[in-house]
Order: structure tokens, then sequence, then C-alpha cells
């Protein structure tokens, strides 16, 4: 009977322990991962003490800054060439997009797109030095152009009164679809991808990724920070084809997101009465499948990223602070047994439909 | 195997016997549920959240309780819809825009229809719009034909309703309904000729009737023949052409002038009434009944609309649950209902109000009917203990009432239109154990 409690005991004791969360004090609007080179890359805020306007170079498992750049301004979206071989930064205002040359980790160029504010820009897969680009001011947009080695191409489509500001391209490279998350129609148009520019793919689309603010591809497929899933290319027609319930499990809109080929999910970070979580999502339908649940009081998360099955990072605002943090968090066999177990209960045969 | 142990365990757990009733308390969020009579079977859509069933409907052995068979059908289902013969399942979703069939002999999902294909109803001005089905009903004796409300995704602006035939939506829609009173729920009347519409809301209770026409559907007239209203959710059910609804009025829609109000199913008590249904078993009108503690389902008489009984279903208080949003009668004791607390997660209870006397027959009990399909002829040998044959409509309207010796009935049914009937053999000593099958006249 003894050894029995003693075994329990070390059972739950195994389980209950292993998580941990590192907390970096560091002001990052955003933060990408690079696995080629195995480092996280931050944009951090203006009115951080320490690095303020900087992208720095981040161990992705415990945090340690090991390289920054100091910015002519505040940094704003980040996209890494296919090869990740490149970081490109935009700023929150200005023309600018600086490009970093990510294994000597320095700026190498610098496009300047006309006299306009950068919305959101994209890389194309096969040429990492043509970009698309929504341009604008004041956060409303004018136009979505193309830049090759840093000159404008002549074909561009207006933006017309649409808010145009996210951009997400087409697995094979021939469309782009700017998506406008800044009205309640949020509207979705496609693009075809030219050598000398863009040209509108067919009709502007209403309620395409309602209440979406930021969007992202896996394969085809484009999802959203709200949990819509939209097949946006392989038919005239956007069809958006699930919607994962994550709006029952956050209190806030904003969330961090990525699919995540390591766990065949989608994975959210968000925060729940000021809890943190990262929560997973069937890959192929869609289904909930669990939540880790970090020991920090967290009021909205703005980024995440999976650095592999047991290491997360998460950009998110503290509880009644004003200040932005970095999370380094690794899962416990217990977080990973809660997922396993659901998914061997989802493994019975939720498969996608008609399969 | 191992699932298989675990819903045993956890069913297990939450089978409960109180006070000679048997409660299955099913241990997952459902949004909707609907009973196949034919096939013995309980369906029920499960909520996106479940770990094991989220987003599948599944098919339960109402005796057991137990899950037989699941499928994944789409993210967020919202409504299930079976149709009257009860070989398929439609289903519509919370925000994706698809409707989709279920097979329910092969349990596959057998069409896809994208709603996407309206949006030429959106406004000018707007850009063009994917749609939701945010209602609908399927049409009888067609498979293959619904009507549907239709919206903007998470936007509640009417589209339009529309009639969904032959695989495509049909040119001729309802675009506008007068004074904005768009229907929120539908259900067929005069065979599927009209459809009728519902809109509620505190100050106005009002039907639409809608007619089929060759290539779509067409808006008819507005009726507010209830009158009082009260703020409840738009809800109403059909049993040949007589309308009742949440409130327990019952209506005659048979006129086509416009209803006329028959009387009302009185019910003073607490809680709202979404789940009641015209039981043909019963021969009446039943409705939930929630006290402060306990969950009733009271019987009213179908011609005088008293309450003539009540069986108790379970003990709850009421802060544990506010609403019984679906019922679905099983056999003469047996009920299964969608339950929860508010407007929040429903979860199913299958009643056995009285686990020792009624049921269905033992499967070798049961009489041998043939040869079907029939041209007329029809033969049911039997047990001695077998009683009278009914035969009803696919509508569920009883035609014949036949009593035979129980050894062997032949019956002549030349008379009848082709198509499909179902007939039901009642036992001599326990008038509630029956046996129900589906026959087919060429």
């Amino acid at each position: 009977m003894m050894h029995k409690t003693l075994l329990l005991s070390l059972l739950l004791i195994h389980l209950c322990v292993g998580a941990q969360t590192i907390k970096i004090d560091i002001d990052a609007y955003r933060m990408i991962y690079s696995p080629e080179h195995h480092k996280a890359y931050a944009a951090v805020e203006s009115q951080d003490p320490q690095y303020p306007n900087s992208i720095l170079q981040l161990n992705p498992l415990n945090g340690t800054v090991e390289k920054h750049i100091a910015l002519n301004g505040t940094p704003f979206i980040l996209r890494q060439t296919a090869d990740e071989e490149y970081l490109y930064v935009s700023y929150q205002q200005g023309p600018a997009i600086t490009k970093i040359e990510l294994a000597g980790f320095t700026a190498v160029n610098e496009l300047t797109a006309g006299n306009s504010s950068i919305l959101d820009f994209a890389v194309t897969a096969d040429d990492d030095n043509t970009l698309l680009v929504i341009r604008g001011d004041q956060g409303y947009p004018d136009d979505i152009v193309m830049y090759k080695n840093g000159v404008l191409q002549p074909k561009q489509v207006s933006a017309g009164f649409e808010y145009y500001s996210a951009l997400s391209i087409r697995n094979n490279g021939s469309q782009v679809y700017a998506h406008d998350r800044c009205t309640s129609g949020s509207e979705g148009l496609l693009l075809n991808i030219l050598n000398d520019g863009l040209e509108a793919h067919g009709k502007i689309w209403d309620y395409q990724m309602p209440g979406s603010s930021f969007i992202k591809n896996h394969g085809d497929l484009l999802y959203d920070d709200s949990g819509n899933v939209l097949d946006a290319f392989s038919d005239s027609i956007p069809k958006l084809v699930a919607r994962m319930p994550l709006y029952r499990i956050t209190d806030e809109h904003r969330t961090g997101f990525e699919y995540s080929n390591i766990h065949g999910s989608y994975v959210y970070g968000h925060a729940l009465n000021y809890k943190c979580y990262i929560s997973f999502f069937h890959g192929e339908n869609y289904n909930y499948m669990g939540s880790f649940k970090l020991d920090k009081e967290i009021e909205i998360v703005y980024d995440l990223a999976v650095v592999d099955a047991d290491h997360f990072i998460l950009v998110g605002l503290h509880y009644s602070g004003e200040n932005k943090c970095l999370l380094f968090y690794t899962s416990s066999s217990k977080d990973r047994l809660v997922l396993d177990t659901k998914a061997s209960l989802l493994k019975a045969g939720n498969r996608k439909w008609g399969d | 195997m191992i699932k298989k142990y675990l819903i045993a365990i956890i069913f297990s757990v939450f089978i409960q016997t109180c006070f000679g009733r048997n409660v299955i308390s099913l241990p997952f969020v459902a949004t909707d549920i609907g009973y196949s009579k034919m096939r013995g079977k309980l369906y029920a859509l499960v909520d996106a959240l479940d770990p094991a069933y989220g987003n599948r409907i599944v098919e339960i052995n109402p005796t057991t309780g137990m899950v037989e068979r699941s499928l994944y059908v789409g993210t967020e289902p919202a409504f299930l819809r079976l149709t009257s013969d009860e070989e398929y399942a439609w289903i519509t979703f919370d925000n994706i825009p698809f409707v989709r069939r279920i097979n329910l002999d092969s349990f596959q999902v057998d069409k896809n229809v994208y709603l996407g294909t309206t949006r030429q109803y959106v406004a000018q001005g707007h850009g063009f719009s994917t749609i939701l089905a945010y209602n609908f009903t399927v049409l009888p004796d067609d498979d293959n034909s619904l009507v549907l409300g239709l919206q903007q995704p998470f936007n509640f602006a009417f589209d339009a309703v529309t009639l969904y035939k032959n695989d495509s939506m049909q040119p001729v829609y309802i675009k506008n309904i007068p004074q904005g009173y768009y229907p929120f729920c539908f259900e067929p009347l005069s065979r599927g000729n009209y459809i009728l519409g519902h809109f509620q809301s505190n100050l106005n209770n009002v039907f639409s009737r809608m007619r089929k026409v060759e290539n779509g559907i067409e808006f008819v007239d507005m009726n507010d023949s209830t009158a009082d209203a009260i703020f409840m959710r738009n809800f109403f059910k059909v049993h040949n052409d007589t309308v009742f609804n949440a409130q327990g009025y019952v209506l005659d829609a048979s006129d086509t002038n416009g209803l006329k109000v028959l009387g009302k199913c009185e019910n003073q008590r607490i809680g709202d009434r979404h789940g009641f249904a015209f039981s043909q078993m019963h021969n009446a009108y039943i409705y939930p009944n929630l006290t402060d503690h306990s969950l009733y389902l009271t019987f009213y008489d179908k011609n005088t609309y008293q309450a003539r009984d009540s069986v108790l279903l379970f003990e709850y208080p009421f802060y544990q649950l506010m609403m019984m949003l679906e019922l679905e009668v099983i056999d003469q004791t047996k009920f299964a209902v969608l339950i929860g607390k508010d407007y929040g997660d429903f979860y199913i209870n299958i009643v056995d109000t009285d686990p020792n006397g009624t049921g269905p027959m033992q499967a070798d009990q049961q009489p041998e009917v043939y040869p079907i399909p029939s041209t007329g002829k029809i033969i049911v040998d039997g047990s001695p203990l077998h009683k009278r044959i009914c035969l009803y409509d696919i509508m569920g309207k009883l035609l014949l009432v036949n009593e035979y010796d129980g050894i062997k009935a032949e019956m002549d049914l030349g008379n009848y239109q082709p198509g499909l009937y179902l007939l039901e053999v009642i036992d001599r000593n326990h008038k509630d154990i029956s046996y129900t099958r589906k026959i087919v006249l060429q």
C-alpha cells in the first residue's frame, strides 16, 4: 500500500512539475522565430528602457539577448525570406523597410516606399528582393504595389475605399490576398502577381474573416487571430471553411498565433481572466485539443512563435501594466499528457468531413 | 476499445436512477438533437469544444446512451433536421457558409452545399459576400429540398429566404418581407407547398406565409394572430397544418386566408418552453414545465388543449437549469431533452419515466412484415401477443387501424398512393409496447 502511495505521489509530482515560464521585461511589439538559425528576433518599442527602437537576436529557449541592432525608428512588422537568410523590418511611421542579413545579424539594405507609411508587406518566395507593399498614410491605405530590388513596378492597385492592411501570398506565388482589418465589413481582395506589378483579380468580398486583425497562411489556407480559416485561392469565391472556437476561450480579441507543423495544430497564445494560455486546434478538422496554462498574469497576447514541441515564445502585456514582455515557455509532461490524451480521443475518427 | 471503455465509465458515472426513473446524462454539450423513430436512434450535434466529439454528429442508442457512430461534419454545427423518410440529416453551421447532408445509413456526408452562390442578393454598393444559413427546414417528401433563411456572416443582416432544390439554389427568392419582420424559423405547411415563417420581438409575434413556386419561393402574406407577444425565442412547430408555438398557442393554418387561434396550452410555470412537441403516440401536445426545483412534461389534450397529465423528468434547482431547448419523444415513457442553464451550454438527458413498464418490442417478439416494397398487399406475421396494426403516412398522420388476432394479417393497401408509410404493430397486453416498420408502396 505504501509503495503504491509512493509511486502515485511520484507520478503526480512528475506530472505537475516541469513547466517553466521565463519572463523577460523587454517591450517588444512583434517577434519571429527562425528554425534555420535557431534564433528568435524581436521588434522592440521606443519606450523600452534598455533596447529602444531595436531588433534583438535572442536565445529562443531562455530569452538571453545575444545581439541587437539599433534602428532609426520604431519597428513594426517582421518578415523573413523563404530561405531565412534575411529579415525585413518595416516601421510604425515612415516609408522605410530595412533588410537584415541574419547570419551576421547586420543591416544590409534599406528600401524607401515614397512618402508613405508601410501598413503591411510580404516577401515573394522565389525572389527575396521582391516585396509586395500596402502603402498608406495615418493608417489609411493608398495602394498595393510591388518593389523589385528597390524599384517600384508600374502596375499598381489602388486601395479605393477599402482599408487593406494585411497581405498573404498564395503558396505558388501567383496571387496575394489583401485583407481589410479596419472596417466591420472585413473585405478581402485577390490580386494577381505579375512580373511588373499587381492587378486586381475579381471582386471585393465582404465578411471574409470578420473581426480579424492579422492573417497568416498555412498552405493555401489563410487563418487569422480570431480562429477563422479562409480558402482564399482555390476558387474565384473565397470560402470561410472553418472557425476555431477561440472566441469561447479568450476574453481578448488580440492573440498570437501560428500553424505548427510539429504539433499538426493551429497554436494560439491568448489571455483569459488575466491568465495566459497556449491553445491548440487540430490542423485538419479544427477541433479544440487543449490548452497549456502559463503561470504569468497577462492581459493581452500580441504574438506567438513555436520553437519546437515543448518551447514557445509569446509577446504579452502585463496585467495592470503598461509595458509588454517576452515569455519563454517550456511545457511540462503534464501539458503533453493533456494534449496527447485529447489527440487520442480525436484520433478515434475525427477526420475531415467526407473522409 | 479504450475509447469504448472510457465512454462506458463516463456514462456509468452519469447514469443515475432516481425515484423510479432512469436518467442518462450524456457528458457532452450539444447544439441540437433529432430522434429517428424508424431507426430507433437519437442524433445530436456536438459543441465545437468537446475533445472527443466536437464538431461531429453522433448517433446515440437511446436505451444505453452509448454513442454508436460519429462523424466530423464541420466547425460549429448549429441545426439538425431529419428528412421526412429519416434517410438523411441536414446540418447548418454557425459561422461557415455551408449546408451538409448526412446519409444516415452510410453515416457519411453525401451533399455539401456552398451557400456563396447566393451572393447576388447582397445590396448594391457593397462588396460581394458569402452567406450563412441562420435557420432552415427540409420540405416533406423530398430529401433534397430546403427552405433556408440567409444572412451575412457574423452580422444578422437578413439577406433572403431561398429554396434549395435539385442540387441548386432556385432563382426566385424572397428578398424583402414587409415591415422588416424577417422570419427566424420555418416549417412546411400543406405538404411543403406553403412554408410558414415566424418573427418575434417583445412587441410583435408575426407569422409569414410563403409559397413554393416553379423556380423558387415567394411571399404570400403575414398574420399576427397570436397578438399578446411575450418575448420568447422564435420557435414553432407544425403537425398536420396545426401550428403550435413556444407560448402554448395552437393555431389552424389550413385556411389559406390566414391563421386562426384554436386555443392555448396554458402553463404558468417558470422557464421558457422551447422544447415542445406533438406526440402521435400520446395523442397530445407536450410542453416542459419547469418549476423552481423540478422539470416536468405536461400533456395537453389535442382537442381541448387542457392539461391532462404531467410526468416528472428530474429534480433540478432552477439556478442550475434554466431552459429546456429541445424535446424528442422516444416512446411512451422515454424522452430525450436538451437542457441547459440560461442560453449557455446544453446537455442531453434521456429519461425513462417508467423503466420497468414499457418500451419498444424485443427483437424476438417483432412481427415479420412483407413484401417490401409492395404493390398493395402487406402481410404481417406476428405473435399471439400482437393486437393492433396502425398505418401512418410519412407526416405521421394516422390512416388506418386494423385489429387482428396477432397471428397473421393480410392488408390490402392498394388504394393508397405509392410512397413511404409507417406501419406500427401494438402489443396486446402492453399497449405501450410497439414495433414500427417502414413500408414502401409501389
